[in-house]
C-alpha cells in the first residue's frame, strides 16, 4: 500500500465499516479505472464491463471486513473481479455461440498473461493513455476512433483506402505506440 | 509481431469483424498455447482495446477524448459510484464487525505505543487525540464517535478542531463551556454541558471523569458502557443522566428504562428509571432522582438555534461591507442562487457578466447557516467558470470550503488561465503567461500558491501542514494577498497568516478563473499531474487591495460556523 493509499484507505474503510455508506462512494472512486481497465482486457462484451464491474464493488462492500488492510487493495479487487468472470463465463456457456466460447477459451488461455499485464497497469498509465492517444499520427487516431465507434474491419479498411490485413497492422502498431507512451513517466 | 495471419483472424475473431470455422478456432488456441510470443502479443492487443474502451466510457474528465477523436459524445449512463451506492444502500444494514474494529484497534494501538515508547519512556504510553500538529498517527487510529451537535461550545485550548462533524478517536477531549452531541459508533448519544471532561475508550464505552452528561441508547447500542471514576454503567437500551463533580461524589439518574450499575465494593445491580444512586468511596447509595440536573436535548436545539442566527446575522452585515466597498471585485455569497440558472452572482459593486460564475455539474448543499447554501464538488467535472480580466498590482483572496476528503494529490483553490479570445477558452491549450496563478491545497494539508513569472518559471509560497483529518468534512477559511509593487505574499488560514515570503512576480492576470476541478492541459496531463476537489464552496471574495492581517481575522471571525 503506498502512503496515499495509506492515507486515503485505512480512514476510508474504517468509515465504511462503521457504516458510514456515502464512504464508499470514494473507494469506488479511486478504484474504478483499475478495475475497469481489468475487467474491459478480458471482455469480448465491452457492455457487461460496467455491470460486472458494479458487482465486483458491491462483492467487496459486503466482504470488506475481511479485507487486511497491510494488503494490496487493489490486488484484492482484482481477485474479486476474477472470480466475478468466472461466473459470468460460466453463466454465458449455454446460450453463447460458437464464437463466443472461443472468445472465452481465448481468455482462459491468456489468463495469466492477462493478470502479469494488470498487475503492471497503474492509474496513471491509463490516465495518460488519453494524452497518448491524441498523439498518435491521423490515421491511426481513426482507426482508434473506429474501433470505438465498433466498426467492423473490411468498413474500415475501404474508407482510409487500405486493405483489411494492413489495418490490423497498423491497429497493433497503433497500440504499441500507445503502450511506449503510457510506460513514459515524463514528457 | 507473430504471424500475420493468425494475428488478424484471432483479433478480428475477438473483436466480433469476422467468424471462423471450427477447424480455424482449434487451430488458433493450440497455437496460443504452444507459442509464449503469440500469447503475449495478443494478451496486450485485447488489454489495450480494452482500455481504450475505458477511458472512453469512464469518468466525465474522459469526454476530452471524445473531443480528441471528433466524435460525439457516449450516451449518458449513470455513474458506476452512484450505481454501487444505490444498490448498497438496499442491501440490508451493515452489522458492525466489532471483533474486527477490535482487532484493527489493537494492532494501531500497539504502533502508537510503540512509537510513544520509542520516544520516550518518562511518561505513560497514551493515544492522544490532542496531538494533531503532525497528524502521522490520527489517521490510522480509528474513529469511534463523531460529534453531531454544538451550541457556544468553546473546547480546551490546544485541541484539535471539535465542530459538527469532526470525528474523535479514542482520548480525552474537554469542553470548556457550552453544549455538545456526540453520537457513538456504537450506537449511542452523549449530550454533554460544559465544563465536562469525556475520555472515549470504544465506540461502545467512555469514562466521564468530570461534568455532566445525559446518555440516550438506542436499541443498537445495548450494552454502551458511560461511567464515572469507580463505577462500571451498563445500559440496556435506556437514557440516564451521569454527573461527576471535581470534588464530591458521582451520581447516576435512571431517566429511562434500565441500567446495570456495579463498583468495586458492590456486585451488579439493576436500576430502573426514577432511580437515582451516588458513588461514596466503592459503595452506592441512594440520592433524590432529579432529572433536570442533565443536559437536555430541547435546551442543546434551543441554545444551537440561538447561536445560528447570531452568528449568521454577523456574518450578513460582514457580507454587505464588502459588497460596498469599491476595490471588492468578486463576492459569491450563495444566498440567493439558483441551481437551475446554473450560474453564481457576483455581489461585487462593478460585477460585469463575465464574473458571475458559470456552474458545471456540482450541486448545491446547506451552506455554514441553514438558510444559505454552498457548492458542492463530487465528481471530477464538477466546476465554476467565471472571468476577471485586467492586470491587478494587489490582490486579495478568502475563501470558506469544505474538504470532505482528499482523493487526488492536488486540490485547486483557484487556477487561472489566460486563452485567447476567440478561441475555444476551455479547451484550447493556453500558453501560460506571467500573471496567471495557480492556488492549490495537496492532499498533505499544505496551500501553495504560485505566480507565473517571465520566462518558464513560477514563484511559489507554501505553507506547513494545515488541513489534517481533524478538519475533514469542517468549514475553514482559507485566505491569500499579494502585492507586485512589495513583492509580499500571505497565506491566511482560519484568520491568522501562516506563511509570509517576498515573491519576485509580476501583477497579477486573472483572465479566466476556475473553482473546483480544473480543466487540464494536455501538457499537464501527459505529467499526470491529477486534481479533485471533493467538498464545497460556501463563499468566496476577491479584492484587487491586499487586506490587512486584522481584516482577514475579521472575515474569519464574522464568518466561522457557530460551535
Amino acid at each position: 500500500m503506498t502512503a496515499s493509499e495509506d492515507f486515503f484507505l485505512k480512514p476510508t474503510i474504517t468509515a465504511v465499516l462503521a457504516g458510514d455508506t456515502e464512504a464508499y462512494r470514494r473507494i469506488v472512486r479511486q478504484y474504478e479505472l483499475a478495475i475497469r481497465g481489468f475487467l474491459a482486457g478480458q471482455l469480448h462484451h465491452q457492455d457487461d464491463v460496467e455491470d460486472l464491474a458494479q458487482e465486483v464493488f458491491i462483492a467487496a462492500y459486503k466482504n470488506l471486513a475481511t479485507f487486511r488492510l497491510n494488503e494490496d487493495f487493489v490486488a484484492w479487487l482484482r481477485g474479486i473481479a476474477r472470480n466475478k468472470l468466472k461466473t459470468y463465463f460460466r453463466s454465458r456457456m449455454r446460450r453463447d455461440n460458437a464464437m463466443d466460447r472461443f472468445r472465452q477459451e481465448i481468455v482462459s488461455v491468456l489468463d495469466p498473461e492477462l493478470e502479469k499485464l494488470a498487475v503492471n497497469l497503474k492509474d496513471e498509465k491509463i490516465e495518460r493513455l488519453l494524452s497518448c492517444i491524441s498523439k498518435l499520427p491521423e490515421r491511426m487516431r481513426r482507426i482508434v476512433r473506429g474501433g470505438l465507434e465498433r466498426r467492423k474491419g473490411a468498413e474500415l479498411a475501404t474508407e482510409l483506402g487500405m486493405n483489411v490485413g494492413a489495418l490490423y497492422t497498423m491497429n497493433h502498431r497503433a497500440n504499441k505506440l500507445l503502450r511506449e507512451c503510457m510506460e513514459q513517466t515524463n514528457e | 509481431m507473430s504471424d500475420t495471419n493468425d494475428f488478424e483472424d484471432l483479433m478480428a475473431a475477438w473483436l466480433d469483424h469476422r467468424e471462423l470455422p471450427a477447424k480455424r478456432c482449434a487451430e488458433l488456441l493450440q497455437r496460443l498455447r504452444d507459442d509464449a510470443e503469440f500469447r503475449s502479443d495478443i494478451a496486450a492487443e485485447i488489454q489495450m482495446q480494452g482500455l481504450t474502451r475505458t477511458v472512453q466510457s469512464g469518468e466525465p474528465r474522459w469526454l476530452l477524448l471524445e473531443e480528441l477523436l471528433t466524435q460525439a459524445n457516449a450516451p449518458a449512463t449513470e455513474p458506476l459510484e452512484d450505481a454501487v451506492i444505490r444498490q448498497i444502500k438496499d442491501l440490508p444494514q451493515r452489522v458492525f464487525d466489532w471483533a474486527r474494529f477490535l482487532r484493527i484497534g489493537f494492532a494501531t494501538a500497539c504502533v502508537v505505543l510503540a512509537f510513544f515508547l520509542g520516544r520516550s519512556i518518562d511518561g505513560p504510553a497514551q493515544v492522544s487525540v490532542d496531538d494533531s500538529s503532525e497528524g502521522t498517527f490520527e489517521s490510522i487510529i480509528p474513529p469511534v464517535a463523531v460529534i453531531a451537535r454544538t451550541a457556544e461550545a468553546q473546547w480546551k485550548n490546544g485541541e484539535s478542531p471539535r465542530n459538527p462533524g469532526s470525528m474523535l478517536s479514542p482520548g480525552r477531549i474537554h469542553l470548556e463551556s457550552g453544549m455538545a452531541q456526540i453520537d457513538f459508533f456504537g450506537g449511542a448519544h452523549v449530550i454533554l454541558e460544559g465544563p465536562a471532561e469525556l475520555e472515549l475508550l470504544s465506540p461502545g464505552e467512555a469514562l466521564l471523569h468530570s461534568g455532566s452528561a445525559h446518555c440516550r441508547v438506542t436499541e443498537h447500542g445495548k450494552g454502551f458502557r458511560l461511567s464515572p471514576p469507580g463505577m462500571k454503567v451498563t445500559d440496556l437500551g435506556t437514557s440516564f443522566g451521569l454527573r461527576v463533580p471535581k470534588q464530591g461524589e458521582p451520581e447516576l439518574h435512571v431517566l429511562d428504562g434500565k441500567v446495570i450499575v456495579e463498583t468495586a465494593g458492590t456486585e451488579p445491580r439493576e436500576l430502573n428509571a426514577s432511580d437515582a444512586v451516588r458513588l461514596n468511596d466503592t459503595q452506592l447509595t441512594a440520592a433524590e432522582y432529579s432529572p433536570k440536573l442533565f443536559p437536555e436535548e430541547n435546551e442543546l436545539t434551543r441554545r444551537e438555534r440561538q447561536a445560528m442566527t447570531t452568528r449568521s446575522v454577523e456574518w450578513w452585515d460582514q457580507t454587505l461591507k464588502w459588497q460596498h466597498e469599491p476595490e471588492t471585485l468578486l463576492h459569491y455569497t450563495l444566498v440567493s442562487d439558483v441551481y437551475q440558472h446554473q450560474r453564481i452572482e457576483n455581489h461585487a459593486p462593478e460585477a460585469d457578466g463575465m464574473s458571475h460564475g458559470m456552474v458545471i455539474g456540482g450541486r448545491w448543499a446547506e451552506g455554514r447557516w441553514p438558510w444559505k447554501r454552498a457548492l458542492e464538488f463530487r465528481r471530477p467535472a464538477d466546476r465554476v467558470l467565471l472571468g476577471l480580466p485586467g492586470e491587478y498590482r494587489q490582490i486579495s483572496i478568502a475563501k470558506w470550503l469544505r474538504v470532505d476528503a482528499f482523493t487526488q494529490p492536488k486540490n485547486v483553490l483557484l487556477k487561472s488561465k489566460s486563452a485567447q479570445r476567440g478561441t475555444t477558452r476551455i479547451y484550447a491549450d493556453a500558453q501560460r503567461s506571467p500573471g496567471q496563478i495557480r492556488w492549490e491545497l495537496d492532499q498533505d494539508g499544505r496551500m501553495h500558491f504560485r505566480i507565473a513569472t517571465q520566462g518558464d518559471d513560477w514563484a511559489n509560497i507554501s505553507t506547513p501542514r494545515l488541513l489534517n483529518d481533524a478538519w475533514i468534512g469542517n468549514w475553514v477559511m482559507m485566505g491569500l494577498t499579494f502585492d507586485s509593487k512589495t513583492g509580499e505574499a500571505v497565506h491566511y488560514w482560519n484568520g491568522q497568516a501562516v506563511a509570509r515570503e517576498k515573491l519576485d512576480a509580476p501583477p497579477i492576470a486573472f483572465e479566466f478563473l476556475e473553482l473546483g476541478n480544473p480543466h487540464l492541459e494536455s501538457a499537464e496531463m501527459r505529467r499526470s499531474n491529477r486534481y479533485g476537489f471533493f467538498g464545497a464552496i460556501d463563499e468566496l471574495m476577491i479584492s484587487k487591495r491586499v487586506l490587512r492581517d486584522a481584516e482577514m481575522k475579521q472575515f474569519f471571525e464574522a464568518g466561522k460556523p457557530a460551535s
